[in-house]
């Protein structure tokens, strides 16, 4: 290091990415930046609520109306409570505009960690269902990776993290290496059962999520609490904080400076590359230089985007790297809030004890051996079954001591099934700078502009149909289903603002999450996606992380950098 | 039932034409009773006693604890004041007086002078009318709004979770299809404790 402000390696982002970067980087040797925008938040000692019960909080976990006042878009979250809401973003803060008419949540955190404390741990590995889709249809641009590409840096990922699930040997939902499965209820079992009987190609499996079924690399095991939204002060789900950062930090390699928002990438034209970032303090208002060999931007999509849209110089005066002219957009997410609810007569001798932070999973069946004539891709099914208790009967007429005894029993068990589908990538789905807007710094903030078109409405209605028809033939009762029809972003799965591709005409970065035009800057959270598949992106973010990692630390080595 | 009570009920199950301030009139000399002692911050003293009487008509003390002792009412007024909305909190106040209006025609004062029968048949009553209402127009009523806060006050209380339900702070395993056990005297769907 030459001074204090020059480093090995930057890392911007401190996130589910951020943290595989900073932890790769650092075990290479590299002394490594990591900067993050939002507040220093520390494992355990920074979540407040971990171990708080439900009437210890003032509200009952229920948020205020300052709360929603101050989070109108961050409060639409399944995980937004009293018990959580410190970890959201305070929406009047940190504004973003949409279409009147084309509303986009935007949801997330400002705290070291990012949505890696958050996130619902779901992890699937991707298959070439999903990377040889784009060329098989003619949509978009071609990956320019293939599973096989991937399949080594998943493990080596996976090995790591800590993965509770069940083999299925499905060549489009490739295995994982898997901690033990967590059980599943048994009306699930039944429903299981008869998915797979009535239908020879469809399955229900546990969900595989990034929960620990035992202690695994000094991590304990998940006490079944399910109040992991909260932070979990054991280390059993996943987590920068749990996990990647202190493995950086225990190198000594690393440096993470909280409050620290990258205004822009320096540029170097004669040797086209980036020579560091700018970084506006937060808390001093002053401007500070870092100067690095490389830079990994791990900011999130919006984010990376953003800090890319603002880096205009007279090489890249749409943007940095921006030659294609793609930065920004095909901006994609999941089809969220579809859902299908349901009564299950029997097994009314049956219980369970603790509380899984997981639930079932049907994987795609559409669109895998056989051709909807409606639309293109498919979907899959997250869910859980429950037994009704006093929540559920909150609408039971009656008073008095015979409605207090018959509340406090035990009801039925029901199901719930949500839908996450496939939205394509579009050209006209994007995010820009809006020069007329600010945030409380003084930086431009985003335009975004994004809606769902006819193949989306298409498998929406496919979605609903069937769930209900699998819930039907299970022989479940009181069957409903309910489009939210929730705003893009709701997923919390936003990607591909800056894809990567075998062509710098069509697209921003190459199959090692490089910039074409920017060799020593990579881009390896969500925005680098050239689809979205219909299943959950994070594991697919952290493989390419390590995977980038590895290629640009043997490039430096080789001085092509 | 007197003639006077069942002509009055008939009247408000028909959508209620009889003047309020006639049978005001008749009823003049009834005050509200069993003033709470603590300082309600959204209500006054007279409301919430009003509100400590319908939760304890839906969850009264039998074997286990009512409404009224694990502090259901101190819930519903912090809830007033901290989670509704301002135009929530400029309806509930109304919605209750017109819940004692028609409490008025119905047993001939206001709720708390009801005896609990009298009370339980009122509110009874209410929720017809609400289911009829909600059927119409999808929308809640005040007695929906108020049994969906006492039933909310009463099964998030320390009492109720560690004491009713079967309790488990750090259950380290979990278990999808056991045999029920015998302990569990109130079903919890979870994330609740």
């Amino acid at each position: 290091m030459q001074d204090n402000n020059t480093f090995d390696a930057i890392v911007v982002g401190s996130g589910i990415t951020g943290g595989w970067a900073a932890k790769e980087l650092c075990e290479k040797g590299f002394k490594t930046l990591v900067i993050e925008r939002g507040r220093k938040l520390e494992h355990v000692k920074d979540y407040p609520t971990a171990n708080t019960p439900i009437w210890d909080l003032p509200h009952r976990n229920q948020p205020t109306a300052e709360d929603r006042e101050n989070h109108p878009i961050q409060s639409t979250v399944y995980a937004f409570n009293e018990g959580t809401k410190h970890l959201w973003i305070n929406d009047k803060d940190h504004p973003y505009t949409t279409p009147p008419d084309q509303p986009f949540n935007w949801l997330r955190g400002n705290h070291v960690g990012g949505r890696s404390l958050m996130w619902g741990r779901q992890t699937y590995r991707w298959s070439d269902l999903d990377f040889e889709a784009n060329a098989k249809e003619g949509i978009a641009v071609d990956w320019p990776i293939r599973y096989k590409d991937i399949a080594p840096w998943y493990s080596y990922v996976e090995k790591f993290v800590g993965i509770s699930g069940q083999a299925e040997n499905l060549p489009h939902l490739p295995d994982s290496e898997f901690l033990p499965p967590m059980d599943m209820f048994c009306v699930e079992k039944r429903l299981k059962n008869s998915i797979e009987s009535k239908w020879a190609k469809r399955r229900m499996t546990i969900g595989r999520v990034a929960n620990l079924t035992k202690a695994h690399n000094g991590r304990s095991a998940c006490q079944h609490r399910n109040l992991c939204y909260r932070g979990c002060p054991y280390g059993a789900y996943f987590s920068a904080q749990s996990s990647t950062l202190p493995a950086a930090a225990a190198t000594g390699n690393m440096t993470l400076r909280p409050d620290s928002l990258v205004e822009s990438l320096l540029f170097d034209k004669d040797s086209s590359k980036a020579t560091g970032v700018r970084v506006l303090d937060t808390k001093t208002g002053e401007t500070v230089e870092y100067k690095a060999k490389i830079i990994f931007l791990c900011a999130s999509t919006l984010g990376s985007t953003q800090i890319m849209l603002q880096s205009k110089s007279d090489r890249f005066p749409n943007g940095f790297a921006n030659g294609s002219g793609e930065l920004g957009h095909n901006l994609m997410d999941h089809l969220f809030n579809l859902h299908a609810y349901a009564d299950f007569e029997g097994d009314l001798d049956k219980y369970y004890t603790g509380q899984r932070p997981n639930g079932i999973y049907i994987p795609r069946f559409r669109n895998v051996w056989d051709k909807h004539p409606d639309y293109l891709r498919g979907f899959g099914f997250q869910g859980s079954a429950s037994r009704a208790g006093w929540e559920s009967k909150r609408g039971q007429p009656g008073f008095g001591a015979d409605f207090k005894k018959s509340i406090t029993q035990l009801g039925g068990w029901k199901m719930a099934m949500y839908g996450f589908g496939e939205i394509l990538p579009y050209h006209d789905n994007k995010v820009q700078l809006n020069p007329n807007k600010f945030d409380i710094h003084g930086l431009p903030t985003l335009y975004i502009e994004t809606k769902l078109r006819a193949n989306e409405l298409a498998m929406t209605k496919d979605i609903l149909a069937t769930a209900e028809e699998m819930l039907s033939v299970a022989g479940a009762k009181n069957i409903s289903v309910l489009d939210g029809k929730a705003p893009m972003g709701s997923g919390i799965h936003e990607m591909g603002t800056a894809r990567m591709g075998k062509d710098p005409k069509t697209s921003v970065l190459n199959k090692w999450n490089q910039c074409h035009e920017a060799k020593n800057v990579f881009v390896t959270d969500g925005s680098c996606m050239t689809s979205a598949s219909c299943v959950n992106p994070s594991l697919t973010y952290m493989a390419l992380t390590v995977r980038a990692v590895d290629y640009a630390v043997k490039e430096l080595n080789k001085q092509n950098l | 039932m007197n003639r006077r009570k069942a002509i009055q009920q008939t009247a408000y199950l028909l959508g209620g034409a009889v003047s309020a301030s006639i049978i005001a009139g008749v009823m003049s000399g009834c005050q509200p009773t069993g003033a709470p002692d603590w300082t309600p911050q959204f209500l006054t003293k007279e409301q919430a006693a009003t509100i400590g009487e319908i939760a304890e008509t839906i969850l009264p003390e039998t074997d286990t604890p009512g409404a009224k002792s694990l502090h259901v009412t101190e819930f519903i007024d912090l809830m007033l004041k901290d989670v509704f909305s301002g135009y929530d909190q400029l309806q509930f106040p109304k919605e209750l007086a017109k819940f004692e209006e028609e409490c008025q025609f119905f047993i001939g004062g206001n709720f708390v002078n009801g005896t609990p029968d009298e009370r339980q048949k009122f509110l009874v009553l209410q929720e017809k009318k609400a289911l009829i209402h909600r059927q119409q127009t999808g929308e809640k009523s005040f007695i929906n709004k108020i049994k969906e806060l006492v039933l909310t006050g009463y099964f998030t209380s320390e009492y109720a979770i560690t004491e009713l339900m079967n309790f488990n702070p750090i259950p380290q395993k979990f278990e999808g299809c056991i045999e029920t056990p015998q302990q569990i005297q109130v079903g919890i769907e979870g994330r609740s404790a």
